[in-house]
């Protein structure tokens, strides 16, 4: 155990995997500060290329574009009122009134130090939890495993963005996509359609980069063609320059008193989205959200929220950064993606030849280590580094994303094709793209679909298997007090939220 | 009651609620009818089964929810981005066809300018980016791509 974590800090370490989390901050931190683009699209895009690298570089890398990104999304909220990232919507709503009333620097140093907060917090519990959840795991059998993969499908079909009803659709196509190929246990060939290239299944990467980063690159792109984003762009710019004349740079400094003020709502904005980062599907939309509310409940200065209060900006912005550590809870301790971070990161580990789950840690201790050591020290980078360059960041956000919009694109499309050297790969991630573009134009979530597509081949194989062992009768699915625990508790949870949901309409 | 059930067809979640359910109905018929091979257990079209019908609940669903009055909204500019996205598919698979015949930096590069110059138009039109960027952007793509990983691009045609 010592001799791993000595060999940890030396990978952690090396200078090489330094300066990619260093680039990576600065990545996230970029494409999050730009309205369009996110940390989870930049993460996407490089999955193929972190196929080269050692391990450890790859994982500093992309921990570094998902530190950043969080952190980013804040940039442009608080700048222009223009969320860069879902997760930072909630971080608007205080942030841009801070900047109209002439402290946008205030907002946005509380803005990061309650995200590095948030973050670190959530890393720690990360730590602490995965290592005992996946002893746990290890004495799962298949009646739990089919319970777990199913907890999962139910938690995320009901909590993500949109209606339940469509939720449930998406995990459904999600699993239908994923048995395309050959049957894992069986070895038959199914949904093929006559095509003999897709006997193999569709591969995980151009399926991911297609759904999450080319649909959306195709909606920025029809957006940037018909000019919207560069008029709402224009009109923040406009505003911003017309604050200028009365902004006094001296006045707008954080103080310790300021800082420590907000410290309340900071702590709740972590415990809330730590907590519900840790839900399959929960996202840190929702977290920020929730933070803020409570915030602001619990809040001596409630009647400030709404108008450019530190603690709305505080509370929102630990949310959304406190689900980065515990969203990755479920995947190191049972292998199920609980969101499309999780899910890309679950990607990148299958790509470097580790297969997430309660194994992983035993089979790689020294690299999960080494990646647990690295979520600590990117905070610090990104602190330091953000610190230093705050006064650029809104500039950043200016980058016209109608620029960068066709590199992205080109950078998928090859990307895609190195990682498999398959043409086919690059026809399935095209009308992977589409497909996501229809969904998204229809309000679908896609959280959902790609929780399907990764979990279906385990979901199925562990049903097959608890049937065989039960002779056939459904009924053994509930022979397992940790199965029928975990159905108890997705339904209470289910139900726990719609209530909260329904509260906060 | 009439009127609920009238107002329904025109709602957007009333098609994607028949979709779902299409789908589903479908693929529960091509296994009662088509060739599907039997296997150990629950046999490989168990699963797609449940599948299905967790489609078709879900299109039913869906369908309650128009009844009660919830559906979502018409999407915006929906000619526009499905436009988009097929000129996206032709122009990726144009591009990576163009590789194989004039090799990876002149085809990422022109894709690049061709893409710029569609995307920006006078007065917000900036030469400098339009044409500057797409090279630099190709030579690093290029570095990273030939250089670096060493990746066998496509040499031949496409198709």
């Amino acid at each position: 155990m010592l001799d791993a974590f000595i060999n940890a800090l030396y990978l952690a370490f090396s200078p090489e995997v330094i300066l990619y989390v260093a680039i990576g901050v600065l990545m996230g931190i970029t494409l999050g500060a730009i309205p369009g683009l996110s940390g989870d699209m930049a993460i996407a895009i490089l999955l193929p290329i972190v196929f080269f690298l050692e391990p450890a570089a790859a994982l500093g890398l992309l921990t570094g574009i998902y530190k950043g990104g969080m952190f980013g999304g804040s940039i442009s909220a608080i700048s222009f009122g223009v969320p860069g990232t879902p997760g930072s919507a909630a971080t608007a709503i205080d942030g841009y009134q801070a900047k109209l009333k002439g402290y946008p620097n205030k907002a946005l140093n509380t803005a990061l130090y309650s995200s590095v907060i948030g973050d670190t917090s959530s890393d720690f519990v990360l730590i602490f939890l995965a290592l005992p959840l996946a002893i746990l795991a290890l004495t799962f059998g298949p009646v739990e495993f089919f319970a777990l993969y199913a907890f999962s499908l139910l938690l995320i079909s009901a909590l993500t963005k949109g209606r339940v009803a469509k939720g449930v659709a998406m995990a459904a196509l999600g699993i239908l996509l994923a048995m395309i190929g050959r049957d894992p246990i069986g070895g038959s060939i199914r949904l093929t359609f006559g095509i003999p290239e897709l006997a193999g299944g569709l591969a995980l990467i151009p399926v991911l980069v297609g759904i999450f980063a080319v649909s959306e690159l195709i909606i920025q792109l029809a957006k940037a063609w018909m000019e919207r984003t560069q008029r709402i762009m224009d009109a923040a710019r406009m505003q911003a320059q017309s604050l200028l004349g009365d902004y006094d740079a001296s006045q707008d400094k954080l103080t310790f008193r300021e800082f420590r003020a907000t410290m309340k709502a900071t702590w709740i904005g972590t415990t809330m989205g730590t907590l519900i980062g840790a839900l399959p599907g929960a996202g840190s939309s929702l977290a920020a959200f929730i933070s803020y509310g409570l915030a602001q409940r619990f809040s001596r200065n409630r009647d400030a929220f709404g108008k450019g209060s530190l603690e709305g900006v505080a509370a929102a912005e630990a949310g959304n950064s406190a689900t980065s550590g515990s969203t990755l809870i479920p995947l190191f301790a049972f292998g199920i993606p609980g969101s499309a971070t999780a899910a890309l990161f679950g990607a990148a580990f299958i790509l470097m030849g580790m297969t997430p789950g309660p194994r992983l840690i035993y089979d790689h201790t020294e690299v999960i280590y080494a990646l647990f050591l690295i979520l600590i020290y990117a905070n610090v980078i990104n602190l330091a580094l953000s610190y230093f360059l705050l006064p650029l960041y809104s500039k950043i956000a200016m980058i016209q994303s109608r620029i960068l919009l066709p590199i992205v694109c080109v950078l998928a499309i090859l990307g895609t094709f190195a990682a498999g050297n398959s043409v086919i790969d690059v026809w399935v991630l095209l009308f992977a793209g589409l497909l996501g573009v229809v969904l998204r134009i229809y309000h679908f979530p896609l959280a959902p679909l790609i929780l399907g597509f990764i979990v279906a081949p385990g979901a199925e194989r562990a049903l097959r298997q608890s049937l065989l062992i039960g002779r056939g009768e459904w009924s053994h699915l509930l022979s397992s007090p940790i199965a029928i625990g975990l159905y108890a508790t997705a339904a209470i949870m289910i139900l726990t939220f719609t209530v909260i949901m329904r509260e906060r309409k | 009651m009439r009127n609920i059930f009238s107002t329904a067809f025109t709602r957007q979640d009333f098609y994607t609620g028949l979709i779902s359910i299409l789908l589903g109905t479908v693929g529960l018929l091509d296994i009662a009818f088509g060739n599907w091979r039997p296997g150990p257990g629950l046999g490989p079209h168990a699963f797609p089964q449940i599948a299905y019908i967790t489609l078709i609940c879900a299109g039913l669903a869906i369908w309650v929810d128009v009844l009660r009055g919830k559906s979502d909204e018409r999407p915006q500019s929906l000619r526009a981005i499905l436009t988009t996205g097929v000129g996206l598919v032709v122009i990726g698979i144009g591009m990576f066809w163009l590789i194989g015949k004039l090799g990876l930096a002149v085809t990422v590069a022109t894709t690049l300018i061709g893409a710029s110059f569609l995307l920006t138009r006078d007065p917000l039109r900036h030469w400098p980016s339009t044409i500057v960027v797409p090279i630099i952007t190709t030579a690093v793509i290029w570095l990273l791509f030939v250089y670096f990983i060493n990746i066998p691009l496509p040499q031949g045609l496409l198709f």
